[in-house]
């Protein structure tokens, strides 16, 4: 049933041609330079240190690297990260 | 996102959260809307991080459930500002008593002005002003406002016409105005009316004296006109002769108009370039760039900047760059006759004193000659000739 709904949105957006990240829940993430990055629609922070932030999405997780991170501001859905970002990588859980 | 500059206000404290797992503190401090940020990683364990002041209470709950320990580092924004002045009494007082000397200071009376009185209305003033209180050192919100101060010392003192009261900053400005008696004019020594110029006597009026012409008649230049000389002859009395004697004088001009002039039209197109000038140096402020016309006017302008009346060699300039249009004009003869006509007229009245009134003109000569109508006419104007020579004494 959860499949059925999900292949149900996917096909939505697909082919309406709406915005991913409203219909799906998906992350939206933003970055200015290698300086700032922000992320909509997060579940929570796994992991946080200087170099690494990990952060759990609905299908997985993104994992950000970098150097001095600083987690500027953080709420519910959203997080403002500040620092030296060198990657940002989507890791499905399988 | 939330400016974090605010914070500031309400306070915030930076804090030490301590844990196996720290991240689950961050955790749950969002899912309880507990406002957090900066966080930054102190050591393996561990996190730093700011906290509002107002939920710091519902700090504890949640380290309890995560599973941390928190320690307070530092105290931030103006409540903890305000605790500290509190017990640093001496600073606050201090501050305080700065304020107060200077709102003390700056409402003083520091000068006392006059201006335009002689100076022994100076010293009357001076003298009736103090005994209404207004004294160096006086509170000025202790002293009656400038308005009943002037009908004050306008009572007192009769022989001002008017005595304006103005407070400027920390000084009393009195303006007066003294009466002043009407001045008999000094008698002017005796003396004739002689004529400036060669002219035929058109009508006079004579105050004083005895007219020597008549209406009609030819005087040269220097000629007497109204003798100062009256009374019987061997018995005369010296008076200052008085009048105007109005005498026709011919005069002949010569003008010359081009057929065609070039004319500068300013179209309204202007280019602005301001710039700060120190010393010799002129450093732009606005409108860079040169301008696009192909003809233009240049107008300059500098200020001075002169703060107290200190000049320093600071000054703003403001160059514009007006564009402007050659037109040409095209006279036929005729209509260069009349400018010619124009131009002579205000060209001999401007020869003549403010009474002058041309009685006539007449055309001599025109001539049309290397694209230029030139144009001899002679007038008839009629002109105050006379002139004041004091008698000689001994004469």
């Amino acid at each position: 049933m959860k499949k059925m709904r999900r292949w149900v949105k996917q096909w939505m957006t697909e082919r309406m041609e709406l915005p991913a990240d409203v219909m799906m829940d998906l992350p939206r993430i933003t970055m200015v330079g290698h300086l700032h990055i922000y992320i909509e629609n997060h579940r929570g922070v796994l992991r946080f240190s200087r170099e690494e932030m990990r952060l759990r999405l609905d299908d997985g997780q993104l994992l950000i690297r970098g150097e001095g991170f600083v987690i500027k501001t953080i709420l519910p859905e959203e997080i403002l990260l500040e620092g030296k970002i060198l990657s940002v990588q989507y890791v499905f859980e399988t | 996102m939330k400016n974090m500059w605010v914070n500031t206000f309400s306070g915030y404290v930076r804090i030490k959260v301590v844990g196996t797992y720290p991240e689950l503190f961050i955790n749950r401090c969002t899912e309880k809307r507990l406002m957090i940020w900066d966080i930054r990683q102190a050591e393996d364990k561990s996190y730093l991080c700011s906290v509002l002041l107002d939920d710091v209470k519902r700090l504890r709950k949640v380290a309890r459930e995560s599973g941390c320990k928190i320690r307070f580092i530092e105290r931030k924004g103006a409540p903890f500002l305000l605790k500290k002045m509190i017990t640093r009494t001496g600073f606050v007082t201090g501050a305080a008593l700065f304020i107060a000397m200077l709102f003390i200071l700056a409402n003083m009376v520091w000068n006392i002005e006059i201006d335009g009185a002689s100076p022994a209305m100076e010293h009357e003033i001076r003298q009736k002003v103090d005994e209404l209180g207004i004294q160096k050192g006086k509170l000025q919100f202790r002293l009656p406002p400038p308005e009943v101060i002037q009908e004050q010392i306008s009572d007192k003192i009769p022989d001002a016409t008017w005595i304006g009261v103005t407070i400027r900053g920390t000084t009393y400005h009195f303006q007066v105005v003294e009466k002043e008696l009407a001045e008999k004019e000094p008698p002017e020594a005796p003396g004739h009316l002689v004529a400036t110029r060669k002219a035929i006597i058109h009508h006079m009026f004579v105050e004083q004296g005895s007219a020597v012409v008549e209406a009609n008649q030819v005087v040269q230049k220097g000629d007497l006109l109204v003798t100062g000389l009256i009374g019987k002859e061997g018995k005369e009395q010296r008076v200052t002769a008085k009048g105007e004697v109005y005498g026709e004088v011919w005069y002949k001009a010569t003008v010359e108009v081009p057929l065609e002039q070039d004319f500068q039209v300013v179209t309204g197109e202007a280019h602005t370039r301001h710039s700060v000038k120190i010393g010799s140096w002129d450093i732009p402020l606005w409108g860079f760039g040169d301008h696009e016309f192909q003809h233009a006017k240049q107008e300059e302008y500098e200020r001075p900047f002169s703060p107290f009346n200190y000049s320093l060699p600071i000054s703003y300039k403001r160059i514009m760059n007006r564009e402007t249009e050659s037109m040409e004009q095209i006279y036929s003869y005729q209509e260069a006759l009349t400018v010619a006509k124009e131009k002579s007229r205000a060209e001999i009245l401007e020869r003549f004193s403010d009474k002058a009134e041309i009685m006539g003109e007449k055309v001599l000569h025109e001539e049309e000659r290397n694209g230029k109508v030139k144009v001899t006419i002679h007038y008839r104007v009629i002109d105050n000739i006379s002139r004041k020579q004091p008698i000689i004494q001994g004469d």
